[in-house]
């Protein structure tokens, strides 16, 4: 029987030698048999599973592979469903913001094209996005992320885009109820409006650092989070978001320290006010107006004061881009 | 397993003899190499080995000359100063059955002469025997060494049978006697398939390659680096494999039942060289038993030599020749630390009765062994304890010397000689050496004579070398004189002045064996007696008084 003890250097009578002594052994023939069959038991059992683990390793580098390949091939569709300005958008806003979170208040400004009577609706009627906070909590990029998660569309969007017909208890809560509905008729109303959140909210799968991340990513267990993380975010609304045109922000102010405030926080303040035209980079309108609940009977007051407050101050922009 | 065909040296016979049990021996030395024995096989084997064919009875003379203490005094090997164990029982053995054949006599004879003749032979013979006692031991030390690398044991064992196989080969080339066997047998094994595999096996195993380095020194005598100036593989060498072949091989072992380790690889091999060699293992044993023999015999000739005296190969003749010993010596005195003093013995021929008289302690007992042992050595084609011997080759030899009183004798002590007388008888083929000691000494001297005289003339119709002593003194004159007997003859011990025994031996019978002389040696006179019967007398009187 061939052995690889033997070499072709040897001569034939020491490699017939070399054969025996390896195919004979001293200890008895069934022991022997029994080691042998239990050695190539042992052998063939860690070959399966050798085996095993290479397919099973080689199955989940495919999938992984296949993983990465969905996930690169969705990051390029995302990358390439924006434009280079529509994934910087947030980024132009920015500046805008910090000009108008300025200490010092510039002044009133409205540019012609905007003024007139409904021309304010008109323009809102491309697409804008929006975002109210509070003077403090727009001061950095992180802060305005922070500020847009609850800065949805409300009653001040309504009313700018279909102003009350009169400034009055019952024409503001007629809209303030819309707004506070929510739902088809005041997404209907307010369409072309998208929250400020929406522009941000998905932004990094669009940019390339996703693409890097998909390639640095080690394993399936990985790629698979990142593909719930895709999943999970809101790519489509970013995708709208991301092509508007205009932003429209309200900017509240601190308002005095002593004082009633309302339940749901509304108390006597200013708010600026701003749309922008992003693509333009162009100030449209900049005002400054106060809000004050204190007009407003007990019973409105308790539930609606912050929209009433908010379509009372849409209805006075209006009137004043009347001018 | 190959039957075993291989021819052994055999130094003791000119026809190569297989004294050992071969395939017996085979087996034994196989197990011992893989490690299962300790001790003995080198023993077991001489201790039953065959010895020529002889006619020689040993239980007729072995005891009475001391045999076994001869062998361990006399017999000794000696080499560079060290004295190594031999295999006593075995000589005793060789030396108990000299050969009836002549041939090996002589064959044995030219080795010894050779050896005398060519001190370089004999130094060669001597590295053998080291070479061969060590080999033993490896084989035989399997147990004693715990837990020694047993790959590394059985590798020294075949480097050992390499150096062994290679002196043979080389030392020997220019021997003419029997010693050229050994040069033959070398060079047979050197001439096969298996030694080359061998030595391959050794070659791999001690230089797998070669490394030249250039090593730099610092100031504190510190190795600070060292360059690789050449590499050079055995790549001729058979045994030379690449590392993934070495890793199929181990995984092939195991596979098989074996241990995974570079260690299997190389027991496998090793077991593979040994299957080629284990035909020429057996030979060795007997070989050493051989060496042992003849190393003993130079070792008895330099023990002599040391004391003064002189050992020879006697001249072998026919029994009508003169016989003639000069300077014949006791080798059992010189052993036991006593300055033997040599005589010259010498008859007109061999086939004669010599009869042997003189005082106590003059040296007849002692000349008797002498003579006794001269023949057996010189049919053993070894050197005798003689200056110079003619000698005459007898067919058996009986020894009487020493008749020990027995728990269970049943006769008495007349009965006992008239046994002893029998035995002889019985045992006598013609042509014998026969030596007896004090022949009818346990009966009165009327009786004991008549028998003493039928012994005389029944020994002469077998022609016997037949040497005794007696104390009849009267008697033996008698025989003298009237001649009645044919092929008698006399000698008497030598008294030089104040009558005291030179232990020299001359034509003749004594006249006194000086009784009276050794009665006064040995304080037996009647004034020695009276003086410690008064002695005696006094102390119990004393001892009465003092109660």
């Amino acid at each position: 029987m061939p052995t690889f003890l033997v070499t072709p250097k040897m001569s034939p009578a020491l490699a017939a030698r070399v054969e025996r002594a390896v195919t004979g052994r001293a200890t008895s023939s069934t022991m022997r048999r029994l080691i042998v069959v239990a050695r190539f038991g042992a052998v063939l059992g860690i070959g399966l599973a050798i085996y095993a683990l290479v397919v099973s390793r080689r199955a989940s580098q495919q999938k992984e592979d296949s993983s990465r390949a969905a996930l690169l091939e969705s990051a390029q569709q995302l990358a390439d469903s924006l434009t280079s300005d529509e994934k910087e958008l947030p980024a132009k806003a920015e500046p805008w913001l910090s000009a108008l979170t300025a200490p010092q208040w510039p002044g009133d400004e409205i540019a012609s094209e905007a003024r007139g009577k409904q021309t304010l609706a008109t323009i809102l009627a491309r697409s804008t996005l929006y975002l109210r906070g509070a003077l403090d909590g727009l001061g950095s990029s992180e802060a305005i992320s922070e500020t847009a998660k609850s800065s949805p569309k409300d009653a001040l969007v309504l009313c700018l885009m279909d102003p009350p017909s009169a400034r009055t208890e019952k024409a503001l809560v007629e809209k303030v109820r819309i707004a506070y509905s929510g739902g088809a008729d005041m997404e209907e109303r307010t369409k072309s409006v998208r929250p400020f959140h929406d522009a941000v909210a998905a932004l990094p799968y669009f940019l390339p650092e996703w693409t890097t991340k998909i390639n640095e990513a080690t394993d399936h267990k990985q790629l698979e989070k990142l593909r719930s993380q895709l999943a999970a975010a809101p790519t489509d609304r970013t995708q709208e978001a991301a092509k508007a045109q205009l932003l429209l922000v309200a900017i509240d102010e601190p308002g005095p320290e002593t004082g009633h405030t309302e339940l749901d926080g509304e108390r006597p303040h200013q708010v600026r006010v701003a749309l922008v035209d992003l693509r333009a980079s162009k100030l449209l309108v900049r005002l400054r107006r106060p809000v004050d609940p204190g007009w407003l009977s007990e019973t409105r007051r308790v539930s609606y004061a912050r929209g009433l407050d908010s379509c009372a101050l849409a209805h006075d922009i209006h009137q004043e881009l009347a001018k | 397993m190959t039957s075993t065909s291989a021819t052994i040296p055999d130094l003791l016979h000119p026809t190569p003899f297989r004294r050992i049990d071969v395939e017996q021996t085979k087996h034994a030395l196989a197990l011992a190499f893989a490690g299962g024995v300790s001790g003995g096989v080198f023993s077991e084997a001489l201790d039953s080995a065959k010895v020529a064919p002889s006619t020689w009875d040993p239980k007729s003379f072995a005891s009475d000359l001391f045999l076994t203490q001869f062998v361990a005094r006399c017999h000794r090997v000696r080499v560079d100063g060290q004295e190594p164990t031999v295999h006593a029982g075995h000589l005793v053995r060789l030396l108990s059955h000299p050969p009836m054949d002549p041939s090996v006599i002589m064959h044995r004879r030219h080795i010894l002469s050779e050896l005398l003749a060519t001190p370089v032979l004999r130094v060669g013979l001597e590295r053998l025997y080291i070479g061969l006692c060590r080999f033993r031991v490896l084989v035989e030390g399997a147990k004693g060494v715990g837990k020694w690398d047993n790959a590394r044991r059985q590798l020294d064992i075949l480097q050992r049978f390499k150096t062994i196989v290679d002196g043979a080969a080389q030392d020997f080339a220019s021997a003419r006697s029997g010693l050229s066997c050994l040069f033959e047998f070398g060079g047979r094994i050197r001439s096969g398939e298996p030694y080359q595999s061998l030595a391959d096996l050794l070659r791999y195993d001690d230089q797998l390659a070669q490394l030249t380095l250039d090593v730099r020194v610092g100031a504190d005598g510190r190795i600070r680096g060292f360059k690789v100036l050449s590499l050079r593989e055995e790549k001729d060498n058979p045994f030379v494999a690449s590392p993934v072949r070495r890793w199929l091989g181990k995984i092939e072992l195991f596979l098989r039942g074996f241990k995974f380790s570079d260690g299997e690889i190389m027991a496998r091999l090793i077991d593979a060289i040994y299957e080629g060699i284990e035909d020429e293992l057996p030979p060795l044993v007997q070989l050493l038993g051989d060496l042992e023999f003849y190393l003993g015999a130079l070792g008895f000739h330099d023990y002599a030599k040391e004391a003064g005296l002189a050992v020879c190969l006697p001249e072998l003749v026919g029994p009508d020749h003169p016989r003639a010993l000069s300077g014949l010596f006791n080798p059992l005195l010189l052993a036991h630390g006593m300055k033997p003093v040599p005589c010259r013995i010498e008859t007109d021929r061999f086939d004669t009765t010599v009869l042997v008289t003189g005082p106590n302690s003059g040296g007849k007992t002692r000349l008797l062994q002498s003579l006794a042992l001269a023949q057996l050595l010189a049919q053993c084609g070894l050197f005798v304890p003689a200056l110079s011997a003619t000698l005459s080759l007898a067919s058996g030899l009986v020894v009487s010397l020493i008749e020990e009183q027995k728990p269970d004798q049943s006769e008495g002590r007349l009965g006992t000689e008239l046994v002893r007388i029998r035995d002889l008888f019985e045992k006598l083929p013609p042509g014998s050496m026969v030596v007896l000691d004090e022949l009818c000494s346990g009966t009165n001297p009327s009786e004991g004579e008549e028998i003493f005289e039928l012994v005389v003339q029944m020994l002469a119709r077998l022609g016997p070398q037949a040497f005794i002593t007696t104390h009849f003194l009267a008697f033996a004159g008698r025989l003298e004189k009237s001649a009645s007997i044919a092929n008698l003859r006399f000698l008497q011990v030598e008294l030089g002045v104040e009558q005291r025994a030179t232990y020299q031996f001359v034509p003749g019978v004594a006249k006194t064996s000086l009784a009276a002389q050794a009665a006064s040696r040995l304080g037996v006179t009647r004034d020695q007696l009276l003086s410690l019967i008064d002695r005696n007398t006094r102390m119990a009187q004393s001892k009465k008084g003092m109660a």
